[in-house]
């Protein structure tokens, strides 16, 4: 039996075509992001200018300073995100789980505050300060949820205290140093706008790691969707399971967030979109919602980019305008299905 | 064979089962029945590992089953769990994850992964559930997908802790059928938890009765002296007849 006919008559056939889709779709978005802009281009001028590689044209250091970074930010914030939230659903079994929930949002806000408080502005701070205080949220969220044996509950009202914790440290920072905001504010709202080629270097090394690890977990996700209990007699540690899931799901959302802000809606949204389409196998779930997240922050992106031109919006904004009647109609349809979660 | 040892455990303060010793013989079928709250399920759950006892001993084959690896005692004792989450999966997504002791870390399902699954799927009649989604699924289809589960699992001894609970009485007479059919024709030692005793002394070889944590009597099904303590502990009376030479039980009032 060839390749071919394996993946698109077996029993995954839907999944491996949602997969090629995704693919073809994410590459099609990845060229219409770098082709089209305030000055938008053909793609023969695109590819011509890409192959001179002449650093006085003006197209191409658009290109090169510009669109480049923004589109390869854009799909590895959505991609990162998406699967962190992938994890984060499973793990503790609830359709409303996002990064947000294990502290995410609130220790990189903290700390990009505090940060902007106590230091000069400089262009690393933020991103830096961003990645650890992300990490230090859910490190603090995973170690009290240790203790409480991981159980789902726990982990929820956990999250929850730590986001408290955080919100009410953030407000401290502003009432005591009012300058701290305006440091920091854009970086706070979210956007792509301002992404440079070197500032994701290093977050791009943490989400590719991210994304392989995440795949390694599929099989133990997938188990963890029988219960806690029956993942227990079927040999696996739950405990340690649970905590090594969501420290792949941390590292992913906060670099993520260290460079694009706090976008962490995709999270939430696109995991559902593709479990919805495909069913809930993570091993395809975790590639299908990297390409997809990728794909849908390209497109809020660009469409943030070229809608109103000359002026731009925020992409958050346009992940809430896109993103929430989709959301909404997942929802009602879930609900039609007998979804109860 | 499963032996419990001085095991004490608690979920507060107090000592809810003390110095218990039991032993779950090879190659039978034992009921553990008793009242609400009586320790039945706590029982099952030490025996699988899902409580700890705070002190004594519970051993698999004379080994301490705490010392086990966590894989090398799933392909030992499978567990029907009494539980109502019904996972986001197809059936036979579900059915797969039982051979999860059986794989490698990162090694896709083998022909013997799905040869084990194919029988699993025959033995528990889940062949036309195939491939629908566990949430489409009655109770009861729950139940045989869960119990197609744990014979893919493949272990000598499986757990069942009320494995008829919410089910109709004639499906509940079918998995009980199917239980026996899985202890006489696959040769599996089954324990399980009932609540109904009717099944339980119809179709079990031992029964094990408990009551507030304890074990009050532990023998034959046709033990005359066991039937004289389950009289005792529920205020009923048991009534036998013959039917095709087997005795059958049935309950009446005291």
């Amino acid at each position: 039996m060839n390749i071919f006919q394996r993946f698109f008559q077996g029993k995954n056939r839907k999944a491996w075509a949602f997969l090629l889709w995704a693919s073809i779709g994410l590459l099609i978005g990845v060229g219409a992001g770098l082709c089209l802009g305030a000055n938008p281009m053909k793609l023969s001028l695109f590819l011509k200018t890409l192959n001179q590689k002449n650093s006085d044209d003006f197209l191409y250091r658009i290109i090169m300073t510009v669109r480049l970074p923004r589109v390869l930010g854009a799909l590895l914030a959505g991609s990162g995100l998406a699967v962190s939230g992938t994890i984060i659903q499973s793990v503790l079994n609830n359709p409303l789980a996002s990064p947000n929930i294990i502290g995410v949002n609130a220790g990189a806000g903290f700390f990009v505050l505090l940060a902007s408080a106590m230091f000069p502005p400089s262009t690393y701070l933020l991103p830096i300060a961003a990645f650890f205080g992300s990490l230090l949220a859910c490190i603090v969220v995973l170690l009290a949820g240790a203790l409480g044996q991981m159980s789902q509950l726990m982990l929820v009202l956990i999250g929850f205290v730590v986001n408290s914790i955080f919100t009410a440290g953030m407000n401290v920072i502003m009432i005591l140093y009012p300058d701290a905001y305006v440091g920091s504010g854009n970086f706070l709202a979210g956007g792509l706008s301002s992404v440079t080629l070197r500032a994701i270097a290093c977050p791009s090394f943490f989400i590719i790691l991210g994304l392989i690890l995440a795949m390694l977990c599929a099989k133990g996700l997938n188990l963890l969707n029988l219960g806690a209990d029956y993942a227990k007699t079927l040999g696996m540690n739950v405990t340690v399971s649970r905590c090594a899931f969501l420290f792949v799901a941390s590292i992913l959302a906060g670099a993520a967030v260290s460079f694009c802000g706090l976008i962490g809606f995709v999270g939430l949204l696109v995991p559902h979109g593709v479990k919805l389409l495909i069913g809930s196998d993570n091993r395809f779930v975790i590639p299908a919602s990297a390409l997809t997240g990728g794909l849908f922050v390209i497109v809020c992106d660009l469409l943030a980019r070229v809608i109103f031109l000359p002026y731009e919006l925020p992409v958050g904004i346009f992940l809430s305008l896109i993103g929430s009647p989709c959301f909404l109609y997942l929802m009602l349809k879930y609900k039609r299905n007998g979804f109860t979660g | 064979m499963i032996q419990f040892e001085h095991v004490t455990y608690s979920y507060n303060k107090t000592p809810f089962i003390e110095d218990m010793n039991l032993c779950f013989e090879d190659g039978k079928i034992t009921a553990v029945i008793g009242p609400n709250g009586c320790g039945k399920s706590t029982v099952i759950k030490l025996a699988s590992r899902l409580l700890k006892p705070h002190s004594g001993r519970i051993l698999l084959h004379g080994v301490e089953i705490s010392s086990i690896r966590r894989k090398s005692f799933a392909r030992e004792i499978s567990v029907l769990l009494q539980n109502g989450h019904i996972p986001d999966m197809t059936v036979e997504q579900a059915v797969l994850s039982g051979r999860y002791p059986h794989q490698s870390f990162l090694k896709p399902a083998t022909k013997e992964d799905h040869l084990m699954i194919d029988q699993a799927i025959d033995m528990a009649d889940c062949k036309v559930l195939r491939e629908k989604r566990m949430c489409q699924l009655s109770g009861g289809e729950c139940q045989r997908v869960f119990l197609a589960m744990i014979l893919a699992q493949d272990t000598h001894i499986i757990f069942l802790d009320e494995p008829t609970t919410y089910l109709d009485i004639n499906v509940s007479y079918e998995m009980m059928e199917l239980i026996r059919d899985m202890n006489q024709k696959v040769g599996k030692t089954v324990i399980m938890v009932l609540h109904d005793m009717n099944l339980a002394l119809n179709y079990a070889d031992n029964i094990i009765l408990m009551n507030k944590g304890r074990i009050k009597g532990s023998n034959l099904v046709t033990d005359q002296r066991l039937h004289e303590r389950i009289g005792e502990t529920f205020g009923v009376k048991i009534q036998s007849f013959s039917e095709e030479d087997e005795s059958r039980f049935y309950f009446v009032k005291r």
